[in-house]
């Protein structure tokens, strides 16, 4: 049903489109300093440098992972805009295999990024206190999950909105997303739904917890990166009947 | 076969979101273009061309109303194997070389990779674009960027090529080359669809044209059948008075050139009357002239006709001014 | 785009959606809800999962606003409230800002640092001595003149008093407080012998980790304070029940008394592993002592060779062999 090679030749393009942008590496520098250079901070923080440390490089992980993903939506609206989407589809190529290209090719972006940035903070980590922190690995592979999450939303939004406004709502959803805790402890059943069919950020957050020492169980963070894998499944879908609808004037 | 076929096909635009406003780009548009012909579709701005090849391309869905490639559905991907589409002041992907956007398409069209290699070679040799293989397609003029558009429209060497608007941002040498590819593509019988507004090009280039005015289709044949003879010169090389004043009612104007009469016609409906009253009166008909309209003046006279029977105002057309209104130019 | 696609698609989002919804039921039980609401804090809205990296940048805007005053007014307090309260809010576990926070505040507004502490204390999450026993500080100290804060003081200092890794002046301040309410002495008395045979070697030495305020208090060791305070206690109680004794003549009265000092001195001498300790001040002597070495009190002798005069610490004279009696 859905022709791979016509999907990993829009992945390769998109993947080949993104890693052009110097910004991205100019943003990989600056994380890996700011980091690096967070040894510096022992009298700024009262002696929390490697808290800072260890918390500054899973927001920038974070960071990374989130400008990352949401160049799909970028994407997506500059190649309709600059009629390359027209091109494309006016030739035997199914709307889902240019969809699915495109959030593989972001996706593979995102996985390569969080990976260059997690080996580089947790060097950096060893060479400033000594030990593997092993743990980290868990908010990198959480982090991983929910951008991947991020790219599919960045998908869905740019499948019927500009670029400026997909990449905002997508944003507002990443940051609204963290806070559907509350609606898990509400006693109401609409609570609860909405809490399990909104997309759900705070399932993939272990950097509070993770932080401040509290251990979560590998099982916990592998079914969260499962249900990232799964819930982008289904906005992948979503994106593919809205964009199939869509008029690509 | 026919290579475009469309039935009542119809695109409808709702805009809005508290007061919707409906607007129809296209209305029943029943279309039939026959292999290896080159085909004009010509229309004002806003008439539904583009909105037609797109639905042909199965870029935008059609309100109702069916149609076909090369005997295909419009909705079947695979129609489009066969299709080569250039589409209005494209950019493409401006970080890729000229090379490397043909190989993207070729890849699309699922070619190995030394077909797209010398099809890639082929196709920027015949847009004139060699030596130009790793120039990244942002540094592309416009006129470079159509040349593009058309390689990589032919790319997977179509039986149908539909183009919209190609003759944009071409220098005069390019719109030669241009209609060079065209008639070439026909003589490999190809059938050839394309948009434009230079009408004398169309004129030139097309064995049919299609004319759309507010999303209807207004006129539609082979370019000889719709441009008619408008005006008739008759020649005589003798002219009594008696004649000449039952004439003058129906001629536009009656001149003498070189020890000759010359009568001319503003229709040719009165042309067998004038006939009559000259064979009557013993002048003998040196020479018949008849002036041809051209595709520019027919496209104009039917838009404003259907206009103005639809009750849309004229394209182009100067507000009248008022009697007793003075224009006053404004110096401020 | 064929028709059949989005029929696909539909039935692949139905699909997705189910087993997403049950993931996340699943990976919201197996997480504990005590943490995720710990480590998330109170003002997660906007804060997008950042909270513990922006409780960063708050901690240090805050050391350098601490660094730039010279006193804590009233106005300046109620900045830093605001300020402390923010960051725990982003960081609910940070114990320093709250440790650091309340003792800023302390002195300015027990009320309001008592409230941060509260915080803390209410999460359980930190395990932490310092924080209650900080608590149970600022009560004491700033709000003694109310009863009601003594047992704050009392319910603060508890909490501390029994958290892993306390210091032994924790305990030995946990009494104190609470020989404040006793009703007499004998209860203090207890308090402190409960204390000491608790097994004071199991406690964590001070080490230099103090906070400034117990290094003097822990010179001598717990062992050696807690045996002081009983000595002390138990004479005081020995005294006043003797001087009561002298004018007593009511023989149930009498015999209570009596039976009194004779089980302090029994507790005393107990808590001294049954060392012979002075009638006075009730603070063991050495063998060979015929007078306290505490008070100068004459104490009857003990450990010197019935035969050669030898003072010794064993059953027999090192000297010349001879049974000695203890």
């Amino acid at each position: 049903m859905i022709d791979t090679a016509d999907m990993l030749t829009i992945c390769r393009t998109t993947y080949t489109r993104v890693l052009r942008t110097k910004s991205l590496y100019l943003l990989l520098a600056s994380v890996l300093c700011l980091v690096g250079a967070a040894h510096l901070y022992t009298d700024l923080t009262c002696g929390r440098q490697k808290e800072l440390m260890y918390d500054s490089g899973a927001a920038l992980i974070t960071l990374v992972g989130l400008l990352s993903g949401l160049m799909v939506t970028f994407d997506i609206a500059r190649d309709l805009r600059e009629k390359v989407a027209l091109v494309l589809l006016s030739k035997p190529l199914g709307r889902a295999h240019y969809l699915l290209g495109k959030f593989f090719g972001v996706a593979y972006l995102v996985t390569i990024n969080i990976a260059l940035v997690t080996v580089g903070i947790m060097a950096i980590l060893h060479w400033e206190f000594g030990g593997w922190k092993w743990d980290f690995l868990q908010v990198a592979l959480s982090t991983w999950g929910s951008m991947i999450m991020v790219t599919a939303l960045g998908v869905l939004f740019a499948s019927f909105l500009t670029e400026l406004p997909a990449a905002l709502l997508t944003l507002v959803v990443f940051v609204l997303g963290h806070s559907w805790e509350f609606l898990a402890r509400t006693g109401a059943g609409i609570g609860k739904i909405l809490f399990c069919v909104l997309p759900n950020f705070c399932l993939l957050d272990f950097k509070s917890e993770l932080g401040n020492t509290i251990g979560v169980s590998w099982g916990v963070v592998l079914m969260a990166v499962v249900y990232a894998l799964v819930y982008s499944i289904a906005l992948l879908s979503l994106s593919t009947i809205l964009f199939s609808k869509r008029d690509l004037a | 076969m026919n290579a475009v076929e469309t039935q009542d096909l119809t695109k409808e635009y709702v805009t809005g979101w508290r007061k919707p406003v409906r607007l129809m780009a296209l209305e029943g548009l029943g279309l039939e273009v026959k292999p290896g012909l080159i085909f004009g579709f010509l229309g004002p701005n806003g008439a539904g061309k583009s909105t037609t090849i797109k639905m042909l391309l199965g870029l935008i869905t059609p309100t109702r109303g069916e149609g076909f490639l090369m005997g295909k559905p419009i909705y079947d991907k695979t129609a489009r194997e066969r299709v080569g589409f250039l589409p209005e002041d494209p950019s493409f992907c401006a970080y890729l070389s000229s090379s490397e956007f043909l190989d993207l398409c070729g890849k699309v069209f699922h070619m190995d990779k030394a077909t797209r290699r010398k099809r890639t070679a082929e196709m920027l040799a015949l847009v004139g674009l060699t030596g130009k293989e790793k120039t990244r397609i942002s540094e592309f003029s416009r006129g470079m960027l159509q040349r593009i558009g058309l390689a990589q429209a032919l790319m997977n060497n179509p039986d149908l090529v539909v183009l919209d608007e190609p003759l944009n941002g071409l220098d005069p040498y390019g719109r030669k080359e241009l209609k060079n590819i065209l008639h070439r593509l026909k003589r490999e019988g190809k059938t050839v669809f394309f948009s434009s507004h230079i009408l004398s090009d169309v004129q030139e280039m097309c064995d049919e044209v299609g004319i759309l005015n507010r999303g209807r289709m207004i006129a539609c044949g082979p370019v000889k059948d719709l441009v008619q003879a408008q005006s008739v010169k008759l020649q005589v090389a003798t002219l009594s008075m008696d004649v000449m004043q039952k004439i003058e009612p129906l001629a536009k104007a009656i001149t003498r050139e070189h020890n000759r009469w010359s009568i001319e016609l503003e229709d040719t409906s009165k042309q067998a009357q004038v006939t009559d009253l000259l064979r009557e009166g013993g002048a003998a008909t040196v020479e018949v002239a008849r002036g041809m309209e051209t595709l520019e003046e027919f496209f104009f006279r039917q838009i404003a006709r259907n206009s103005r029977e639809r009750g849309f105002p004229v394209p182009g057309d100067e507000p009248a001014e008022k009697p007793g209104e003075k224009i006053v130019e404004n110096k401020g | 785009m064929t028709s059949q696609a989005p029929k696909a698609a539909v039935v692949l989002l139905i699909i997705s959606l189910v087993v997403s919804m049950m993931l996340s039921i699943k990976i919201h039980n197996g997480r504990d809800p005590v943490s995720v609401k710990t480590a998330k804090g109170g003002n997660s809205l906007f804060t997008a999962g950042f909270q513990k990296a922006l409780s960063h940048f708050a901690w240090m805007r805050l050391i350098q606003l601490r660094g730039g005053m010279d006193k804590v007014t009233p106005e300046r307090a109620d900045i830093l409230i605001k300020k402390y309260d923010n960051l725990t809010n982003l960081d609910p576990m940070f114990a320093k800002a709250y440790e650091d926070g309340a003792l800023d505040i302390g002195w300015t507004k027990p009320e309001k640092s008592l409230e941060l502490l509260d915080k803390a204390i209410e999460l359980g999450q930190i395990k932490s001595w310092r924080l209650p026993f900080t608590a149970a500080f600022i009560a004491k100290m700033r709000l003694q003149k109310d009863p009601k804060n003594l047992e704050r003081a009392i319910k603060y200092i508890e909490l501390a008093a029994n958290a892993p890794d306390r210091p032994s002046y924790v305990k030995r301040f946990e009494i104190s407080l609470k020989a404040e309410v006793a009703k007499d002495e004998t209860e203090v008395l207890d308090l402190w012998v409960k204390y000491y045979t608790g097994g004071s070697d199991r406690f964590v030495e001070m080490g230099g980790r103090g906070m400034g305020i117990g290094g003097d208090m822990e010179d001598d060791g717990s062992r050696r304070i807690a045996l002081n305070r009983i000595s002390k206690i138990s004479a005081s109680i020995i005294n006043a029940a003797q001087t009561q004794l002298q004018g007593e003549k009511d023989p149930s009265k009498r015999q209570a008394l009596e039976k009194r000092v004779s089980d302090t001195r029994k507790i005393a001498s107990q808590v001294y592993g049954g060392s012979r300790i002075c009638p006075k001040c009730f603070k063991p002597y050495q063998a060979g002592d015929r007078f306290c070495p505490n008070d100068g009190q004459s104490v009857t002798p003990y450990g010197i060779c019935s035969k050669c005069g030898e003072v010794t610490r064993g059953a027999f004279c090192q000297k010349c062999s001879t049974p000695v009696a203890k």
